[in-house]
């Protein structure tokens, strides 16, 4: 018995010592936590990163996120905290009121605080709202000529169909100032110029108690699978309203009970706990041809940009039945569906855009705010001048560049840090310029009224 | 680094008790040293040299002190030795004060204002000073002898345990600690091992679970606030604060008996005490006696008449309020508290335990720790007004569950021991040594409350998205 406090202290110490192995080696497998989030690697020391701390400072942000059984950890708090007090550790994640679970940036939008991710002014805000409202209303007129339609659709927030469940803003909000909302902005500025759209929010906003279903899930944050099952057979007649190019019909099934698929429960995932806490079940309804597909070429090509609510429509609906082809770009970067190219950056912009019958903007309310993630400029740009055009200039940024050193070296660092040479850098600063800000260096596209310059592949076309 | 960092339980503190355990014990003073200093150079490369250059010209000049034969000779280089630790603290911590404050008074005169740039604070100064300072000054009164080793005094002032928040060790209560060859007891460890996790707990699982929420209350709109949220954002300060600085404490105590060391107490039930003057004897013991033997008493203590002795009082509180920050809130704060020593001194309270004055005294300490807390002054003297509104329009429970939870469990072990069962399980868990069978299921209670700890050090740090957006 004598020996017990020696045994002890040498079985802590081989946890420790376990602990410290797991990191290293992985030896136990551990169940992976749920979530995107950016892994970050043990930096190199260096004398000087030594010298002033921030080596020391990144090896701790290293060890937070990697240290040994670090998964087993933080499930056992979360438990703890969402047992005991029903509560999130994760600032992405609010729990409401009956157990609703909404992602921050919903509650941020109910409570008019979003703005403050974007500006500090109201009215700058709703310049840039006006800003890509006309920029888009100038692209759709554009994509007209070549016979692509070009439209919006705005998707249901969770906020705006279950606001009596937002969590208050004492606990989580410093008392801000309201800010303009992008919900409520971007409808009237796509009445003003004319833009084709469809407000599927609002057409859940008034139906949502007058349906045997629910629109939004108790612990997901995206719209059921079977709410965007009936949406999308509405938006896609829309779609043929305005565009015209027709696209084959289909039938929706009877709708069913069954247990939360993904990503229904994707909020209570995110908890990270140890036993995911079970929804109700959720209704879903399935998708059929209502005729045959027939030939591919005879069926539209869609570009769809926009957030992750398009994926409920793709798990639902067969869409290389209804469409020649549907790229889906991801906020308009990451390309889903098209095995030729994975990231919005690769395709020929112009070419794609007018090969396309459809192009849709697909963001819900939380997201309209980033309405197009910069592809509105982009394409008026590639749609309007040529790549020499816009290689001129990149020149003339590139002599501005040359004669001010600051901006120079701070391109020079930027290049440093990412690893990428400097010319690589420069051009990446100057496109930055460039396409969110057209207008300056393309004045033709500030004045009122649709651009009459296109581009050489545009007359072609 | 920080005791509740994952650097420190993780790596540092497992890899530093093997080499220690494993280090023959006539050198394990250099291990320590070794440990003490990638410690401090860790979280502030810059300033252990200072720590370093500090330390050792302290030992050299208390050396040439005892040294001297004549009284005159060793009371200059005591004051010499004094005056160095008390300029350096003057200088990092209060210069960047006494500048703004002398520039605010040349501005108001219409004269030119000095250019300054500010001085940065190195982490631990107010307490590493004052360890040397005891040091000095007892090795001057003859209470202890010098050391002989130069490396055995860098390790009594810069040991990790408590170099970074205490407790102020004075020499005497560990010098055969550090010089002899100090025995290693695997019970002892164990014991220590709890305590440390026992402070751990403290500080991660109640201050900081009250932190977070307070801090956001308090930098809200203080005046429309309600009476009773202003009631309840100053008692959650009063908890973070004493969980926080009392869970360092006992993490400290808890590193010190695992090498094998025994520290003072720092804390002992502070809100139970009956009067300012019982707290001041409860709440952070070895400043308070740091200021009784090198302050009151050499200002005359109470030898000198009631008049000088509440002049002493006051004064002692005030360059105490001083310590805890470069800022006048603080020395509003000191002397405060020196007002109530005062009064209690006049009205004779405070020399026996009544129970009927904890609450009373509790509240008095509230309204300090408001001072304490908010620097603004205008911001505190309206934070003290609203807690005095008996306004409650608008008062409700929003913040998370998870915080008032926090406050009421610390609210009981705060008061617990005011209970006699509360007194028998605080010696239970603080003071008794397990028999071997007991140490089993206080070790596994302790692993996983460490595990547990570590879970809400990373939890609290990991918000993953749905989706990467662009």
């Amino acid at each position: 018995m004598h020996k017990v406090p020696k045994i002890l202290c040498l079985a802590t110490m081989a946890l420790f010592l376990l602990v410290m192995l797991q990191e290293r080696r992985q030896i136990i497998s551990m169940r992976e936590l749920k979530g995107a989030y950016t892994v970050t690697d043990l930096p190199k020391p260096a004398f000087r990163t030594l010298a002033d701390g921030s080596w020391q400072r990144e090896a701790e942000k290293y060890l937070r996120a990697n240290h040994g059984f670090h998964e087993a950890a933080i499930r056992l708090y979360n438990q703890y905290a969402w047992s005991l007090f029903h509560q999130s550790t994760n600032v992405q994640v609010m729990v409401g009121g009956d157990g609703y679970l909404y992602e921050r940036y919903f509650v941020e939008d109910f409570h008019e605080s979003r703005m403050y991710k974007y500006t500090e002014s109201p009215e700058e805000l709703l310049a840039k709202f006006d800003r890509e409202a006309s920029r888009l209303a100038k692209l759709q007129a554009i994509l007209a000529e070549a016979g692509t339609t070009i439209f919006v659709a705005i998707l249901p927030g969770k906020d705006q169909i279950y606001p009596e469940y937002v969590p208050r803003p004492d606990s989580y909000f410093k008392g801000r100032t309201p800010g303009p909302r992008a919900i409520e902005a971007y409808p009237a500025l796509f009445d003003r110029y004319g833009v084709h759209y469809t407000n599927v929010c609002q057409w859940f906003v008034n139906t949502r108690d007058a349906v045997p279903y629910p629109l939004m899930t108790k612990q997901g944050t995206h719209w059921s699978n079977i709410a965007s099952v009936y949406a999308f057979d509405s938006v896609m007649r829309f779609m043929q309203s305005v565009g015209g190019a027709r696209i084959p019909a289909v039938t929706v099934g009877k709708p069913y009970n069954a247990d939360t698929r993904e990503p229904d429960n994707d909020l209570a995932e995110l908890l990270n706990l140890i036993r995911t806490p079970r929804g109700p079940q959720n209704q879903y309804a399935d998708v059929a041809l209502a005729e045959p597909a027939g030939d591919s070429a005879s069926r539209p090509g869609i570009i769809v940009i926009g957030d992750s609510f398009f994926w409920n429509i793709s798990y639902n609906f067969p869409l290389d039945s209804l469409f020649r082809y549907c790229y889906y770009w991801f906020y308009n970067n990451t390309a889903y569906f098209d095995p030729q190219h994975d990231n919005a950056s690769q395709y020929d912009l112009a070419a794609t855009l007018l090969d396309a019958d459809y192009v849709m903007l697909s963001y819900c309310s939380g997201q309209l705010y980033d309405l197009g993630n910069e592809f509105i400029s982009q394409a008026l740009v590639r749609l309007c001048y040529d790549e020499c055009d816009i290689q001129a200039v990149r020149d003339s940024l590139a002599r501005n560049v040359d004669a001010d050193p600051a901006w120079r070296q701070q391109i020079a660092d930027k290049a440093a840090d990412q690893g990428i040479t400097f010319d690589q850098a420069l051009r990446t600063d100057c496109d930055y310029l460039i396409f969110t800000n057209p207008e300056s260096y393309f004045p033709e596209l500030a004045a009122d009224g649709i651009p009459a310059r296109r581009c050489s592949l545009f007359l072609k076309h | 680094m920080v005791f509740s960092s994952h650097i420190f339980l993780l790596y540092f503190l497992p890899l530093f008790l093997l080499a220690y355990f494993l280090t023959p014990a006539k050198w394990r003073n250099i291990t320590l040293l070794a440990a003490s200093m990638l410690f401090y150079a860790w979280g502030a490369p810059d300033f252990i040299l200072v720590l370093l250059g500090s330390t050792v010209a302290n030992f050299y000049l208390v050396k040439a002190m005892h040294r001297a034969r004549r009284l005159r000779w060793k009371r200059l280089l005591c004051g010499l030795a004094v005056a160095a630790s008390l300029g350096l603290l003057v200088y990092f911590k209060y210069a960047n004060f006494l500048v703004e404050n002398a520039n605010a008074l040349l501005g108001a005169l219409g004269l030119e204002t000095m250019t300054w740039a500010k001085v940065l604070l190195p982490i631990g100064i107010s307490f590493f000073t004052f360890q040397s300072i005891t040091y000095v000054i007892d090795t001057y009164r003859g209470i202890n002898e010098p050391m002989r080793r130069l490396t055995d005094y860098i390790v009594y002032i810069i040991m990790f345990p408590q170099l970074i928040a205490g407790p102020i060790v004075r020499y005497t209560d560990i010098a055969g600690q550090i010089t002899a060859e100090r025995r290693l007891r695997w019970d002892e460890c164990l014991q220590g091992f709890y305590r440390f996790v026992i402070g751990l707990s403290k500080k991660v699982l109640i201050a900081d679970v009250i932190g977070r929420t307070v801090d956001t209350v308090l930098a809200g709109d203080i005046a429309s606030m309600d009476c009773g949220t202003a009631w309840i954002a100053i008692t959650a300060y009063t908890m973070q604060l004493y969980f926080d600085f009392s869970g360092y404490s006992d993490m400290a105590i808890g590193l010190g008996r695992m090498m094998g060391f025994r520290f003072p107490e720092n804390f002992n039930n502070p809100y139970t005490s009956a009067s300012i003057t019982e707290f001041w004897r409860r709440w952070h013991i070895t400043l308070g006696a740091f200021m009784r033997n090198y302050l009151y008493i050499p200002l005359g203590g109470n030898r000198k008449g009631s008049g000088r002795t509440y002049l002493n009082l006051w004064t002692v509180f005030l360059l105490s309020g001083l310590w805890h920050g470069a800022s006048w809130n603080f020395v509003i704060w000191g002397a405060y508290h020196g007002c109530f020593l005062v009064v209690e001194r006049l009205l004779g309270i405070g020399k026996k335990h009544n129970g009927w004055l904890v609450l009373p005294t509790f509240v008095i300490t509230l309204v300090g720790w408001a001072i304490f807390r908010i620097e603004d002054l205008p911001a505190c003297w309206r934070f003290i007004t609203r807690l005095f509104s008996f306004d409650f329009n608008g008062f409700a429970l929003t913040q998370p569950a998870q915080y008032y939870a926090a406050i009421a469990v610390a609210l009981a072990f705060s008061f617990l021991t005011l209970l006699p069962w509360g007194k028998r399980l605080e010696r239970k868990a603080f003071y008794t040594n397990y028999r071997p069978a007991a140490h089993i299921p206080v070790w596994l209670a302790s692993c996983l409350l460490l595990f547990f700890c570590i879970g809400a050090l990373t939890a609290t740090d990991f918000s993953p998205f749905i989706y990467f957006r662009f």
